[in-house]
Parts: structure tokens; sequence; C-alpha cells
């Protein structure tokens, strides 16, 4: 069997001419998942993506420096605030797949107390959800996507076990395992949208480690590999290189359609229901940038929170150095997880928890990360720890970040080629994120050193943007309700991470992909008739 | 080669040998070699040659050649190569990184009468440890730090990209299919089997 990215691709799409059912704004892990299943409800659908697409065979190159850039929203940003926030390459995706071309296929689900922060601690705020009805979507996705995973998850929710068996285990994974285990934490190998084995024609992993410069053997479950083909082959018609600039409002405060520059030149769909898909920073910015004499503050933005409560988790690189090989490299970064840290833990100090997981990385990158670990690191200091680099190994995070209304997304007074005003994006972290970082830290060191390194150096960092766009169920405190739809406007949906309320201790994109399964069967199962 | 062994490299012949054995793609492999046969231009836009290339020298030392690190960031510095964001009230890094480089020729003038490439070694180290630490004085909107971190990542990101960097640093390159240390043999065969693409013949 062909994989499916071979016969359902551009060559063989259908054309939509006219007004569609629904037009989405953006081809990554969402806006991929809602055009392939209401494509395959009969809907007539149309995906607006900004960047290219890529073929697995033509276009990616396991190597660093020619991968920068081919899929990384790197257009120019307006930075601000005391956290240096890490946008463009590996944070945000550009081309069909979005950010799923880069992900490093991490799939983990959020926990019941991540919805109901507010309850349980008294800060943030409480989805308009909760985890029960979530869970459905998520062994939906996670069948769709044939996860590989341990046969039991000793963390969170009850579930069943994964589609697919684990990963092996690798030096680095035996290493901190160890090290782990001696101080009394648990590990597992993580659940992984990588497949173990063969699936609709899509090779297992083949261990190049290369999964965040693009995956070369389709093992990973990039949307364009495996949604993508699907929606495309259900008829769904994905336009790339199109930039969308403005959404477009009637009379009524329904919105009619988005207008979108390709190939120079400026077109428009009309669709009864659109769909922002365009993730933390671009969904914002084209809201706000939409605004008319009825909506002068933007779109959807009637409680003005717009851009507000943005978040990113704490994703320090803790970098051991042993006396022994253990080429980090060699297969996916994040093959073991621990979630003994994770959420909110009497005695701590500080709210919500994080997960560990091993991460790797390739050489230009593994000495940039070096140097953020402090000052001096240059020269012969340098020198000596870019040749230790085959007997590293390194622990990341991701720690929860609490939403502030200060971190924001806003518009710049300069506009980019398409006359569209740049982002500025406002960030720092607080005082529990600064808590938090400091027990991470502490505990990294230790599961390092018990793990038998020698040296361990602390690279600060952060990843995942999420927030910007909340839902909730009070119109004057979020942007749109838990059916994603915006409070303002009957037909204007916003699905991808920018919805997210809280953020947990785990990468986002399985949460994205089940909110984007519940969203289409809303909309399939009357909520667009609702709509109209 | 790493200095206490360890790496999956040991020489570019050895690296060379690897990539064809592999079956990395041909238009890689000619990237990479031409990146390890040295600067194929000279330094004419980010600023002095000479003191370009002394920065570079000081900054990251090893088997690449501090003319080719050189050569790398004045084709480069002003691309985005996927990171877009620049700081409110800093030039943008277009502008930034030149004018790093004269911020840093005029301080080594001003303290020690003559260019930073012509100082003495400990001087020009302590030129650049003053820019690292946000120090060094430049024209209006000038961050000697982030100039700093952001000149130096990229002189990185030639070193680690140039085969030269990744076999000091024990690194095989890409699309190997041994390699991979502790793992069982049988994997590393059925992996050895399956070169990318394999599954579409």
């Amino acid at each position: 069997m062909k994989p499916l990215e071979f016969t359902s691709g551009p060559d063989t799409m259908r054309r939509h001419d006219g007004r569609v059912d629904v037009c989405i704004i953006g081809c990554g892990a969402a806006g991929s998942v809602l055009s392939k299943e209401l494509a395959e409800r009969s809907w007539s659908v149309v995906v607006l993506e900004a960047g290219d697409w890529l073929s697995t065979d033509d276009d990616l190159r396991q190597d660093e420096a020619t991968m920068l850039g081919r899929f990384d929203w790197d257009d120019r940003r307006w930075l601000q605030g005391g956290e240096q926030l890490e946008l463009g390459h590996r944070r945000d995706g550009r081309g069909v797949g979005g950010g799923t071309l880069h992900f490093g296929g991490v799939a983990l689900r959020l926990w019941p107390e991540d919805f109901e922060r507010r309850s349980r601690d008294g800060v943030g705020e409480d989805w308009p959800l909760g985890y029960a009805d979530l869970e459905p979507y998520y062994d939906r996705v996670e069948r769709e996507l044939r996860l590989s995973g341990p046969l039991s998850m000793p963390w969170g929710p009850k579930r069943d076990s994964y589609p697919q068996g684990p990963h092996e285990q690798t030096a680095r994974d035996f290493l901190i395992a160890k090290g782990m285990a001696e101080l009394g934490i648990e590990s597992v190998p993580t659940p992984l949208a990588i497949l173990t084995t063969q699936h609709e024609g899509r090779s297992p992993c083949m261990h190049y480690g290369y999964c965040q410069w693009g995956c070369k053997s389709r093992a990973k479950s990039s949307m364009h590999v495996s949604y993508v083909p699907k929606a495309v082959r259900a008829g769904a018609e994905i336009r790339v290189g199109a930039r969308a600039t403005r959404i477009e409002t009637a009379d009524d405060g329904r919105v009619s359609g988005v207008v979108y520059v390709q190939g120079g030149v400026e077109h428009r769909q009309e669709a009864d229901v659109v769909i922002v898909s365009a993730f933390c920073v671009e969904t914002p910015r084209l809201l706000l940038h939409s605004a008319t004499s009825r909506f002068p503050d933007g779109l959807a933005n009637a409680s003005g929170t717009v851009g507000r409560y943005l978040m990113a988790h704490v994703a320090d690189s803790h970098i051991g150095f042993f006396d022994q090989p253990v080429h980090m490299w060699s297969t996916a970064p994040g093959t073991l997880l621990s979630q003994d840290p994770y959420g909110s833990q009497a005695d701590r100090g500080f709210v919500g928890g994080w997960s560990w997981m091993t991460a790797s990385l390739f050489p230009a990158e593994y000495a940039k990360t070096l140097c953020r670990s402090g000052e001096g690191m240059w020269g012969e200091r340098l020198r000596s720890y870019l040749r230790r680099y085959p007997k590293t190994a390194v622990l990341g995070t991701e720690g929860e970040c609490m939403p502030a209304e200060t971190n924001r997304v806003e518009l710049a007074e300069d506009v980019d080629e398409f006359g569209v005003p740049r982002p500025k994006v406002s960030f720092d972290y607080g005082e529990n994120e600064r808590a938090m970082r400091t027990a991470i830290h502490e505990q990294a060191t230790s599961i390092l050193e018990a793990a038998g390194a020698d040296d361990v150096l602390i690279s600060e960092g952060n990843d995942h943007t999420m927030g910007g766009c909340r839902m909730g169920s009070d119109p004057a405190t979020s942007v749109v309700d838990a059916n994603l739809k915006a409070h303002d406007h009957p037909n204007l949906f916003v699905c991808d991470a920018s919805v997210f309320v809280t953020c947990g201790g785990a990468q986002p994109s399985q949460t994205i992909m089940a909110l984007a399964t519940r969203l289409a069967e809303h909309l399939a199962s009357g909520g667009a008739a609702a709509a109209a | 080669m790493p200095e206490d062994g360890g790496g999956a490299v040991s020489s570019l012949e050895e690296f060379w040998e690897g990539l064809e054995a592999r079956g990395v793609e041909p238009d890689l492999q000619a990237t990479l070699r031409a990146r390890a046969g040295g600067a194929s231009r000279g330094i004419e836009r980010v600023g002095d040659a000479a003191v370009v290339t002394a920065v570079a020298a000081r900054l990251v030392q090893g088997d690449v050649p501090p003319e080719d690190l050189a050569a790398f960031l004045d084709a480069h510095f002003d691309e985005q190569l996927g990171r877009g964001d620049e700081r409110i009230g800093v030039m943008p890094r277009a502008e930034l990184i030149p004018a790093g480089f004269r911020a840093l020729e005029a301080a080594a003038r001003a303290r020690h009468g003559t260019g930073f490439a012509e100082s003495k070694e400990e001087d020009r180290d302590r030129l650049l440890a003053d820019a690292e630490a946000g120090r060094l004085e430049g024209e209006e909107g000038f961050d000697a730090a982030e100039w700093f971190r952001r000149t130096r990542d990229l002189l990185l990101l030639a070193y680690g990209s140039d085969p030269r960097g990744m076999v000091e640093m024990g690194f095989p390159g890409p699309s190997y299919a041994t390699g991979h240390v502790w793992l069982d043999t049988f994997e590393v065969a059925r992996r050895a089997e399956r070169a990318p693409g394999a599954d579409r013949l």
C-alpha cells in the first residue's frame, strides 16, 4: 500500500468555485483535522494556508541549516517583556501541516484538573468545558493517529491502551530513567504520534532523529501525511501560498468571507462559516486587523480579550554530561516521560506543575543551547563542551504557565508586505513560573547527577505559545464559547491553541486536535444550522 | 574528533563514506561538501573582513576556519533563518550585526589605540566579554548583548552545519542507518534496510 501522501495531494485535489460551506484559515493541527472531518461529512471545504505544500521526499532534508525557515513562520514580529519569547522556528509552523511539520510528536492529554484551575487553586480561570467533554475526541484522535505508547500510563485519567506499542528505549532513556528511579520518580516511554508499526502505507519509525526538521520516513503523523490526504480524498481544497488578510463581516454582524492574497493577487472566499486556525499570534492579529466601524476593536473582541492571556510553557533544557556515549540524536527527541511533578502539589509554593521528557539537539542547536546556559560560553570553554556532544543527554520540561492579562498580542504601527500591521507581542513570566523554574532546575540537576552526569548545564527557554483568544462562558471575559463560536458573531469560530484557557504541563497538539474533532462534530450535527 | 572519544565518526573521509553508504540525497551531499569546501566568497557586507574574522576566531574555536565562519555570517546575517522576532527598542538584526562590528572596532581604537583585529588576544576577549555583558557602547538602538547573542548564534549555525564542525563534535551527519548505541542488533539491521523513500518502491 502506498502512503496516502502519494495519491491524495495537490495533483488530485478538488477545486471549489464560489461560496463554500466553510473556509478555514490555517492548515495546521486544527485546520487539517477540521478539513478532514467536515469534508468527510460532505461539507464543501476551502482551507487557506499561507505556506507551501511540502513533499516528504522532495522537500524535507535531514539538515538543520537547509530546513531553517522552510516551514517556520518567520515574518517580523515585535517582542517586548522580560522573557525572550521563542517564536518562529519550531514554534509557529507555516505550510500544509503547520506546527505538526516540526513537532516532536509527543502526544499527551490535559488532565481533568487542568480544566478547573480557578476552582481548584484560585488562579487562572476554569474552562467552559471539562475533561469528560473532550475525552471521546482525544480517543478518536489517538486512534486516527495510531499513537504509540506504554501499556499503561501511571498518571492522569484512566484510558485505554495505546493503538501501537512504545518506541524502543535508547541510551539516553536508560540513563535518565535510572536517575529518576534513584530519586523515586517513575518514568515510561512517551506516548508519541510516531508509528512503531506500518500504518496506511506509512513506515514505522526509522530512528532518523530529525522529527523536528521534517520526518523523512512518514512515521511521524504530521498532518500532511495523515489528516490532510484524507481531507483531500474527501473533497477539501487546500489553497497554499494563500495569505488571509482580513475577515469580512455583513451588516448583521455575521462574517461573510475571507480576503486573501495568493500569487500577488487579492481574492475573496465567501463561506457560510469561517474558522480561524492560524495559531496564537496570527489568529488574534487577524481578528484585530479585521476591525470595522461596527466592530472598531476587531472581530470577536467586544470583551477586549482578543490577544490577551497568552501563555508559553517553561521549557528549559538540562544538559547532562556523561562518561559514556549517549548519541542523543539517534531517535525521536521525547521518548522518555515522567509526569510525577505534573499539576498542583502540596508544599511546593507554586501552582501547577510540569512534565519531564527527554530531548535531543543536533549540532547547531546544541551549540546554541549551550550558550544560553550563562555568560562566558565561547572560545575555549565552548569548544570543550562542543567536543563532549556524543556523551550528552538532555532532559527537558513543559512547565505550566498561568494566564496573565498583560501577556498579549497587539497590532504594531508598521505593516507587512500585505498591508497588515505586524504583531507586537508582550510576554513575561510571573512569580509562579519563576518559583516553578527554580524547583525544576533543582530536581533536574538531581536526576542527571543520579544518572551519572559529572556536569550539568541549564539553559532556560520557553515553548508552545497558547492562549490569546480564550474560551469561556462569559462574553465579557472571553472570546469564544465552549463550542468555539465567537460570542460576537454567529458564524465565526476559532480553533487552535489560542482558545486555551490554561495550558497544563503538556504539549498542546492532542488537545488542539481533540477540540477540532469536537468542533467538526458540533458543526455537522446542527451547530452550523444554529449559526445560520 | 571529540576530545574524550565516543563520537560516531572520527574523520571527514569516514563522514563522506557514511553519507554515501546511507544513501543520503545527492543534493544534500553536495550541499554538505560545499560547506566543508570552505568559503566561496569573501566578506563583503557585514563589516570589515579583518574584524569579522577576528571575532569569529575568538568566539567559535574549532576545526572550521574563522574565515569560513565569517563568510557564512556575511552571507546570512540579514536573513530570517526561521526566526523573525525582533526586540522593540533594538535595531533590527540586519542593522544590529554590522553596527556591532563597528562598535567593537571603535571601542578597540578608543581603549587600545589600535583596531580590534590588531589588538592583543586578551584585549579582544575583554572587549567581547564587555559586549556579552551589554557594556559596549554603540549607535542609537544598539544593544551589545543582543548583538553578541545573535552574532554567536549565527557563527554556531555555520559551525554546526559544516561537516568539519560535525566531525569535531563526533556527529555522523544525516540519515545514518547505524550508530545508535545500546539498540538491539535486529533493530539496527532493520533500519539499515530502509532508506528514505524505500516504501515508495
